[in-house]
């Protein structure tokens, strides 16, 4: 028998019981529990009751934002109907939304805020020496910038 | 011009006095002294700087420098005459103007007078004046230099008796060997046929491009002017020159350059010397930081706060690591921080 996680009654698929979703060897064991158990009776009544008061109040579209915003997006829209959003032009709508946050993921991973810097440190050292040359010996703080670049054995 | 001359006369009458206090250490260093009292070694090194400039002259210059445990060398020639210094085929001094070439043409690099020279070395160093050895084949002083309480000689720089020109300078390790050296090897000093043949040579090139650093007297943030850094280092100004800002200090014998560009290290492109590589990891004030050596001297690159930092400096490793330790030197972002602050940075307004 279909059982719920309340200890053997099918609570959980009462729902679907009310709905006709059940296959027909599920429903015969929900029919038969029912039969024993007047808990599950009193259950069955309440949400039949519940589903009756919702679908008699007048329906409302959702405001903008919220639509394709979640998970029950058109999966519990009142009467049945199809949510805004849920259609054709709401898929869109979330493959656009998806691909502009990847986009600005990979924006934010490529470009840094600030720009990446390689010091050319033998233009900064002649400016070094020249600023040093100014103000102390012209001479031996020259002549190391002058020389050519030879590297020992 | 002016205003060279009116620091060049500061120093002057400076040097006269801490003169008197510089030869009472002299007489504490071991060695004979004949420089006359009247001979300080502030006065000798005001005189180098001034016979470099004014002095006709023509020799062989070698350069000698240690990175790591391997020694390089090279040789220049010089020759100056009619205030035009010129080395070789790549660097030009005349006046206050700065020039090297480069592949475009000859590059400014400095081009105004500057309205301080520093201060007085005394300040910092014990500086003692002895007789030295021949220097190409000409007769030297030598200027001992020692820290102010310290027993250990840092430096020496030999000056030329006859013409003034410094013609040695030599920085001394711990167990006072040299490891980086600039001396002349060579040298024809004086009016004479060689100094006739030189006048006639040296001028100054014509300029193609210009880099010279404009000064910045105020500076907005992220730059900070330090007023004085390391031991001793003081600021003697502060340039800017294609978006790098610059504190150039002094603590009166040597310069210490600090250079600020924004945004975050990608890495040096060169060593100092101009080879590829990436320079030795070395740990300042608990942080990791890329340190080169050549010949001009040492330079640290580092990353705080999203501004690069090169600090070079023709003195000792030891000052260079001293004035960063005065520096910021906070962590680089990692690259998760740095993506959460772009993102956030997006919805900043500004």
């Amino acid at each position: 028998m279909p059982q719920g996680p309340g200890g053997g009654h099918p609570d959980d698929v009462l729902s679907a019981y009310l709905d006709d979703e059940l296959a027909p060897a599920a429903r015969h064991e929900v029919e038969a529990h029912l039969a024993g158990c007047a808990g599950c009776r009193a259950e069955l009544d309440d949400v039949a009751a519940a589903r009756r008061a919702i679908r008699v109040l007048p329906v409302h579209p959702a405001p903008r934002p919220l639509v394709g915003a979640g998970p029950l997006d058109g999966a519990w829209w009142p009467g049945g109907a199809p949510a805004p959003g849920s259609g054709p032009g709401g898929r869109r709508r979330r493959f656009v939304w998806a691909l502009a946050a990847a986009a600005a993921a990979v924006i934010a991973l490529l470009l840094p805020r600030d720009p990446e810097v390689a010091p050319s440190l033998p233009s900064l050292a002649d400016s070094h020496a020249a600023t040093a040359s100014v103000t102390g010996d012209p001479l031996t703080q020259l002549a190391p910038i002058a020389v050519p670049v030879r590297f020992g054995p | 011009v002016r205003t060279r001359r009116v620091a060049f006369g500061c120093l002057a009458a400076c040097s006269a006095v801490v003169g008197l206090t510089a030869a009472r250490p002299a007489a504490a260093l071991p060695g004979p002294s004949t420089a006359g009292p009247e001979t300080s070694a502030v006065d000798l090194l005001d005189r180098a700087r001034e016979a470099a400039e004014t002095q006709t002259f023509e020799g062989t210059v070698a350069v000698e420098w240690r990175d790591g445990g391997q020694r390089h060398s090279a040789e220049v020639a010089v020759r100056s005459a009619g205030g035009v210094l010129r080395f070789g085929d790549e660097v030009v001094g005349a006046g206050s103007k700065r020039m090297i070439h480069s592949a475009d043409g000859w590059l400014s690099l400095w081009g105004h007078d500057v309205a301080t020279l520093g201060p007085p070395p005394t300040a910092k160093y014990r500086l003692a004046v002895q007789p030295g050895p021949d220097i190409a084949a000409r007769p030297t002083d030598v200027v001992a230099v020692q820290l102010v309480g310290a027993n250990r000689l840092r430096e020496r720089l030999y000056v030329d008796r006859d013409s003034g020109l410094l013609l040695r300078r030599e920085l001394l390790d711990m167990s006072g060997t040299p490891y980086r050296s600039v001396a002349f090897t060579a040298l024809t000093a004086g009016p004479g046929p060689a100094g006739t043949a030189t006048a006639a040579t040296v001028s100054a090139p014509p300029v193609a491009h210009s880099q010279e650093p404009t000064p910045a007297h105020h500076l907005k943030a992220p730059y900070k002017l330090h007023s004085r850094i390391g031991t001793g280092y003081r600021l003697v100004g502060a340039y800017k020159a294609n978006g790098v800002v610059q504190q150039f200090f002094s603590d009166g014998l040597h310069g210490l350059s600090v250079f600020e560009q924004p945004g975050h290290l990608r890495g040096a492109e060169t060593t100092l010397a101009g080879a590829s590589g990436a320079g030795r990891a070395v740990e300042i004030a608990g942080h990791t930081m890329r340190a080169y050596s050549a010949s001009v001297g040492e330079a640290v690159v580092w990353e705080s706060d999203g501004v690069v930092y090169t600090a070079v400096t023709d003195g000792p490793w030891s000052d260079l690591a001293g004035a960063v330790r005065d520096l910021p030197h906070a962590d680089p972002p990692g690259r998760l921080r740095r993506v959460a602050q772009t993102v956030v940075s997006l919805f900043r307004w500004k």
